[in-house]
């Protein structure tokens, strides 16, 4: 897995938000830190997710953690798809921005009236199983809360919660908001 | 027989040794998987035939999950309401499924829907009257047994954690546990269990 590295900080929307700040805050153990998954998976519920991370970021200095998780062979077809290199692939982080998932999201983020301060990062990794993936990142960034979603019905119809999604609720630190896929 | 004590017990005749006998060497072995068509008689006595589904036995496949209750639901299917049932079906049935039938009426079913990495989820029903007879073993193999004749390779299915009973009977069929998840937490409420074969 990669860390994080890039960040889109976002504009503030009004100054009666500003006022809510802390003049010369900076960065404490005690800010919300939310991670919001991205997957191939959860294309159909993206607004209902980012409702989510709204809802969870609060009102002062949270971080939207953006993170899609890639399978070594999801990452070889995205890199294919993107016309990247495949011989010397960017960081997976590079790859993650380029996403039409992730874009999608950092949009709606964007769109949306978020807390003053808020900032998103965006995150990409690679690992054969996206849960534990997950819960790894939710772990490095001490995160407060963990959005995720996923098919909720199996072929047959069960209702399942997809192993991705089952992985993170029965094993990260924090509580998981599950955004169920229609 | 002894005289000194009453709580002996009875010695077993030899027509009863020669039955049990009889009855484990002609029952099919566990994990044998015939093809339909054929018939078992059940712990109740009734002949239950075991056939291909066929379009014409669709109204009373209907009429089978319209009869299960509440309870006799797992994880959500089948669906209540025969509207809902109809609509489940037309979605479950494109892939290869098998039938019990006592007399006319449609008493099981078990079902391979394609997913979309090209393997199989297996679903399988026991009308709620004619469970614990021994006839969604017979149709769990016979089923597994019809699906390797028509592509099927893989199968997988999941199973609430705390059915152990139901697990069971999977693995009795050749299932085995896939990526067990954690393990703290492996049992917790409403965790699930995959388990899969290839044929």
């Amino acid at each position: 897995m990669t860390t994080h590295e890039s960040t889109i900080s976002t504009t503030p929307h009004t100054p009666r938000e500003q006022s809510y700040s802390k003049p010369g805050h900076t960065d404490s153990d005690t800010d919300p830190s939310i991670v919001l998954a991205v997957g191939e998976t959860t294309d159909s519920r993206r607004a209902a997710l980012v409702d989510a991370a709204i809802g969870a970021a609060g009102l002062r200095y949270a971080t939207i953690h953006v993170v899609h998780a890639f399978t070594p062979s999801s990452f070889d077809a995205t890199l294919d798809r993107l016309n990247f290199d495949t011989e010397s692939p960017p960081p997976a982080d590079e790859v993650a921005r380029r996403c039409a998932d992730v874009r999608d999201v950092i949009g709606r983020l964007r769109e949306a009236d978020l807390p003053y301060d808020a900032r998103i990062e965006l995150h990409g990794c690679i690992d054969t199983a996206a849960g534990p993936a997950l819960v790894g990142l939710a772990t490095d960034v001490d995160a407060d809360c963990v959005i995720v979603g996923g098919r909720a019905r199996s072929p047959t119809g069960k209702a399942l919660f997809g192993s991705t999604a089952q992985h993170v609720l029965l094993n990260a630190d924090c509580p998981v908001t599950f955004v169920k896929d229609e | 027989m002894s005289n000194h004590s009453t709580a002996t017990p009875p010695e077993p005749s030899v027509l009863g040794t020669v039955h049990t006998l009889y009855e484990n060497l002609t029952r099919p072995h566990p994990s044998a998987k015939p093809r339909p068509p054929w018939a078992i008689v059940d712990a109740e006595g009734r002949e239950i035939r075991y056939r291909v589904y066929e379009e014409r036995h669709y109204d009373s496949l209907v009429a089978m999950y319209d009869a299960f209750g509440l309870g006799d639901r797992a994880q959500g299917v089948p669906p209540v309401g025969e509207d809902r049932i109809r609509s489940w079906l037309d979605a479950v049935l494109d892939g290869e499924s098998v039938v019990a039938h006592h007399g006319d009426q449609v008493v099981g079913h078990v079902l391979f829907v394609p997913d979309n990495g090209g393997d199989h989820e297996l679903a399988i029903y026991v009308h709620p009257d004619y469970q614990r007879a021994g006839i969604g073993r017979a149709l769990l193999r016979t089923g597994l047994g019809h699906a390797s004749t028509r592509g099927v390779d893989r199968v997988w299915l999941c199973v609430e954690a705390h059915r152990r009973g139901v697990e069971q009977l999977y693995r009795d069929v050749g299932f085995t546990l896939d990526d067990p998840i954690g393990t703290t937490f492996h049992d917790a409420p409403g965790s699930t269990h995959e388990l899969s074969q290839t044929l």
